[in-house]
This record gives C-alpha cells, sequence and structure tokens, in this order.
C-alpha cells in the first residue's frame, strides 16, 4: 500500500471518528461501525491500450480500497450512516461517500435523505463492496463508472407482500454535482433533476426481479474537447459545436432476473441509455451468469454484451473551400471520431473462494472483444495497432466487517 | 434433473457432515418458535424465509438467529432459506452496504436464544428439534418428520 492510500485512510478514520460524541460512543446499541474492502491486482495482455485503467503490467491500485460505515441510531426508528472510503486510484475521491439520514415512519416505508448512491442497476449501489458479488468486476457494459455513482437527494421505499410475493418499490430524487469518469479522465459533472423509480421483488424467496427506470438532465464539461466545441460556436458551426457539447437529458432503463438455489445460480440484467444528446450515444448492454457452487467455492460464467448506436458527424464545415475551413474540418472530424463509443463484447470465467464467513478470495479472467472508444480501450500508442482483443486477468480478496 | 439433485444430496451432506459424522438424525432437524398470543398459527418455508431475509411479509415478527458456524444455522440455512452461509452474508452485506436492512439479531448458544424468545413477545427463531422450549411458545415449523 503506498503512502498516500495509508493517508487517506488514517483521515478517513479519524474523520469517523470526530462525527459521532464520545457519548454515543458510551452506548454501543446506538452506534454500529461496519466496513468492508478489496484488494485487486490485475493486467492486461495487450501493450497497445489501456481498459479501465488497467495495461500490461501487474497494478494493484485500481480497484483497492477501503470503507467505513458507521450507523447511529438517533431514535429508534431514526438513524445516520456516514460511509467513508478511502480508494487507491488516484483518480477517485476518498472520503465521504454516503452521509444521509433514515427515518422509519412505519414497519413497510423507509424515507433517507442526504448524499447516497445512485440505484441504476442491481449492484449500483454496493459497486465498491465486492464481496457481494461473484466478479471481481462487474459486467463493465452496465456497471463501468460511465455514469456518476452519487446523488444528492431524497429516496423513499415502500415494502410489501402479496402472497409469495416480497416487493419492494422506491422513488427517488436528487442531484449531482461532481465529476464522472471515463476510461481514466474526469470530467466536472452535473446532473439535475434526477429521478428514479425502481421495482424489485422476490418470488418464493429465491427468484428475485428488478425494474427502474432513470432519467436526469445532464451537462458534462469534456476539458479540452468543450474548448474545442466553444471555438466551433463561435465561428458559426453550431451543428458542429452541438455535436461534441455533452449537454441534453438521459433515460435509463433496466430489467433484470436472478435465481438463487443451494448449489447454482442464474443471472440475467438488461439495460438501455437513451439520449438526446450526439455524444452521448444510445446503448444497450445486458448480460447472462451461471454459477456452479461447490461449497466452498463458487465457479462461474458471465456473456456480457454492449450495442452502441452512434449518430453521424456534423456536415456544416465545408470542405476544400480554403486551407484554414479544411483545418478546422478534419481536427472537427478527428475529434468526434475520439468521442465515440463502441461495442463491446466479454466473455468471463471466474471463481471464488469462500474462505472464511466474511473473507472471500476470487480470480477471474476475462476476454474482451471490442474497438477504442470513449467507454471502452484507449489507445496507448499506434491507434492502428489494436486487434480489438484483450484478456484481462485479476485476482482479489474481498471483506465484510 | 438426476446430475441436480445427486450434487444437491453431496453438497447438504458435506454442509451438514462437517459439524458432526455421528450425530443423531435429531441434530439435523430444527423447528421454529415463536412467541404469539395466537398459540395456533403456523407458517410455512416461504413465510420463513422472508422473515429472515429481512423481505416484506403478511406475518410480522422480529426473527433471533444464532451465529453461523452453529450446526442449527447450517441445518436451517440447507433446509429452509436454501442458500449457503457464503450467499446469505453476501445478500446481507448488500442490504446493509446499501442502507436497506439490517440481518437479524445474533444470539450466540441456544439457551439464551431461547430465554430471549420466551421473554420478547412477537420474535421468531430457529433451534434444534430436540431443544426445550416452554410451553407459552408456540412452534410455527419443524424440518423434523412429525
Amino acid at each position: 500500500m503506498n503512502a498516500n492510500f495509508n493517508h487517506k485512510l488514517s483521515a478517513a478514520v479519524r474523520c469517523s471518528f470526530l462525527m459521532v460524541s464520545p457519548a454515543a460512543l458510551a452506548s454501543s446499541e446506538k452506534l454500529e461501525i461496519s466496513g468492508f474492502g478489496r484488494v485487486v491486482a490485475g493486467f492486461t495482455d495487450d501493450p497497445d491500450v489501456s481498459f479501465e485503467g488497467y495495461e500490461n503490467e501487474l497494478s494493484l491500485k485500481e480497484q483497492t480500497l477501503l470503507a467505513l460505515q458507521v450507523d447511529y441510531h438517533l431514535l429508534q426508528n431514526l438513524t445516520i450512516t456516514s460511509q467513508l472510503l478511502a480508494h487507491t486510484n488516484s483518480e477517485r475521491d476518498s472520503g465521504v461517500e454516503w452521509l444521509y439520514a433514515s427515518y422509519v415512519p412505519h414497519n413497510n416505508w423507509l424515507i433517507k435523505g442526504g448524499r447516497m448512491r445512485t440505484p441504476f442497476y442491481h449492484y449500483s449501489d454496493v459497486i465498491d463492496v465486492g464481496f457481494t458479488y461473484p466478479w471481481i468486476s462487474p459486467p463493465q457494459q452496465l456497471y463501468s463508472a460511465f455514469l456518476f455513482n452519487q446523488y444528492d437527494g431524497a429516496s423513499v421505499i415502500h415494502n410489501f407482500a402479496l402472497g409469495n410475493f416480497s416487493g419492494s418499490v422506491e422513488g427517488y430524487y436528487g442531484s449531482f454535482n461532481g465529476d464522472t469518469q471515463f476510461q481514466d479522465r474526469r470530467y466536472a459533472t452535473d446532473i439535475d433533476g434526477l429521478t428514479g423509480l425502481v421495482f424489485s421483488g422476490v418470488y418464493n424467496a429465491n427468484v428475485r426481479f428488478r425494474a427502474s427506470y432513470t432519467t436526469a438532465e445532464f451537462s458534462v464539461n469534456l476539458a479540452e474537447i468543450s474548448a474545442f466545441a466553444d471555438q466551433l460556436g463561435s465561428f458559426g458551426f453550431v451543428e458542429s459545436a452541438d455535436s461534441l457539447t455533452m449537454e441534453g437529458e438521459f433515460d435509463i432503463y433496466q430489467v433484470g432476473l436472478a435465481l438463487d438455489e443451494l448449489d447454482y445460480n442464474l443471472a440475467w440484467e438488461w439495460m438501455k441509455i437513451e439520449s438526446d444528446t450526439v455524444l452521448a450515444p444510445n446503448i444497450e448492454s445486458y448480460y447472462v451468469q451461471g454459477g456452479l457452487v461447490f461449497q466452498p467455492f463458487t465457479v462461474h460464467l458471465t456473456y456480457a454484451d454492449m450495442a452502441t448506436n452512434p449518430q453521424p458527424a456534423a456536415t456544416d464545415i465545408p470542405l476544400g473551400l480554403t486551407p484554414d475551413l479544411d483545418q478546422l474540418y478534419y481536427a472537427y472530424q478527428t475529434i468526434f471520431a475520439r468521442t465515440q463509443a463502441a461495442d463491446l463484447e466479454s466473455v468471463t470465467l471466474g471463481v471464488r473462494w469462500d474462505a472464511g464467513v466474511r473473507v472471500a478470495f476470487k480470480a477471474e479472467v476475462t476476454h474482451y472483444r471490442g474497438a477504442l472508444g470513449i467507454s471502452t480501450f484507449e489507445a496507448l500508442g499506434d491507434r492502428d495497432a489494436f486487434d480489438e482483443r484483450v484478456n484481462l486477468y485479476q485476482v482479489g480478496m474481498e471483506f465484510v466487517f | 434433473m438426476q446430475i441436480t439433485h445427486s450434487l444437491r444430496q453431496l453438497l447438504m451432506a458435506s454442509l451438514l457432515g462437517i459439524y458432526a459424522i455421528n450425530a443423531p438424525a435429531q441434530e439435523h432437524d430444527i423447528m421454529v418458535v415463536a412467541n404469539l398470543d395466537n398459540q395456533t398459527v403456523k407458517l410455512d418455508k416461504v413465510d420463513i424465509r422472508n422473515l429472515f431475509m429481512g423481505n416484506a411479509s403478511d406475518v410480522v415478527l422480529e426473527p433471533v438467529s444464532l451465529p453461523p458456524q452453529t450446526l442449527a444455522r447450517a441445518v436451517f440455512n440447507t433446509k429452509i432459506i436454501g442458500l449457503t452461509e457464503s450467499r446469505i452474508q453476501s445478500y446481507w452485506s448488500q442490504m446493509r452496504f446499501s442502507g436497506r436492512s439490517r440481518p437479524p439479531r445474533e444470539i450466540s448458544t441456544v439457551d439464551e436464544l431461547i430465554s430471549y424468545v420466551s421473554s420478547h413477545k412477537d420474535t421468531v427463531a430457529f433451534v434444534p428439534a430436540s431443544a426445550d422450549i416452554p410451553a407459552h411458545l408456540t412452534v410455527v415449523y419443524s424440518t423434523a418428520k412429525m
């Protein structure tokens, strides 16, 4: 572990204890401290590209983290929860990940307000808690850091039972002002009017179902690309400028189904992102996963696919009129090409060994097929050298306490 | 599916076998007891699973559990919940760290568990089928052939 990580960690630990008064510490029933962590090492076999920060060199820093959760029960039905996270990846912030109050007005109702995780997909709000899922890296086609993962707002959850079906409906509303990560870079992001509805349930206590809808207004400042778009706009090439502007509305639809048995499990999850913005293409992704349990080992196989629907480049910059305009035309075409998303297909074979009640070791290999793109592979040198096939090897340890 | 069936039997044997090879048959059975006003209540497996997994249920009772790595809990996981202890731990981590719900209270011994349920109305717990139960508690489910 590097010194920076230790520093962040000790800051996070100090911070968590400052937030609770000595009186609270004296009453252990009121205070619960828990946490989770992971140590993950990985590398790819392709020297031409980087993928989610991984390169052709063993790295421990992409996903290694430690987090503490402090729950303080102010009243029997009113709890303050804070989650503090220390991350080795310098592209991710360490600090307060969650800080919210939850209130249970009635047995089947839960109201939360504050800073929370955005519950886009089945594992989105526990994406850092590797102990909760079979993989080391959940299917990137759905779970990449392509989306922001926190919001400030409120959420209402209602649980209900209908015979053998036990369900829950969650509605949430909020905003986000921070950074979004694409590949290994961060961009200032504003999300407003984030509205989501999640319907989930369990049938017969072992068939899980989840469907959700999310919508929001977004604006991402893509640094030098946004600067170039502003320049195009000032020359009057509005169509070209708009095509390089990450601003608009998105809608996300998600459906998932999972079956859990003593000796095997099956899961499927599908999502679709629709947006009116040229730069944020429509995306449709899904994965199917199956696991066999040989206690204490689980062997699992996953196929995942992402299909993007890229939009055509703008055509308002004339070609062949003047050398200056030609230069602008080619600059635009090059930048536009580099901001495009690409399709991504993958097969993952992994094993999870539950070595103790709260410790698991994992190993997995993923074979990816896909082109260079804003949320897939980033060229490290010659863009034409990449053969669009990469294997990612990872080992990890997951724990909760 | 014959293969799945024998695999499951093997798994169940391995889950239970590690605790006590020579344990009498009754050790591999559990009963679910509750502190209720209405002593005629019976629950089915789905009710019990929903209660112990924190899902909404028609029955509102507070579940109380034994710690992992106790024989009765292994039997309960295998025969009622239908998931391995590791899978249950993953599930509760997801619930806790997403701020949705918390696992049942755990009490370390069967005697303390029975005494907790005896003195708290509307609680429910699983205990070995051989355990002595005070008369005011109701057996709402049993894995033993009756």
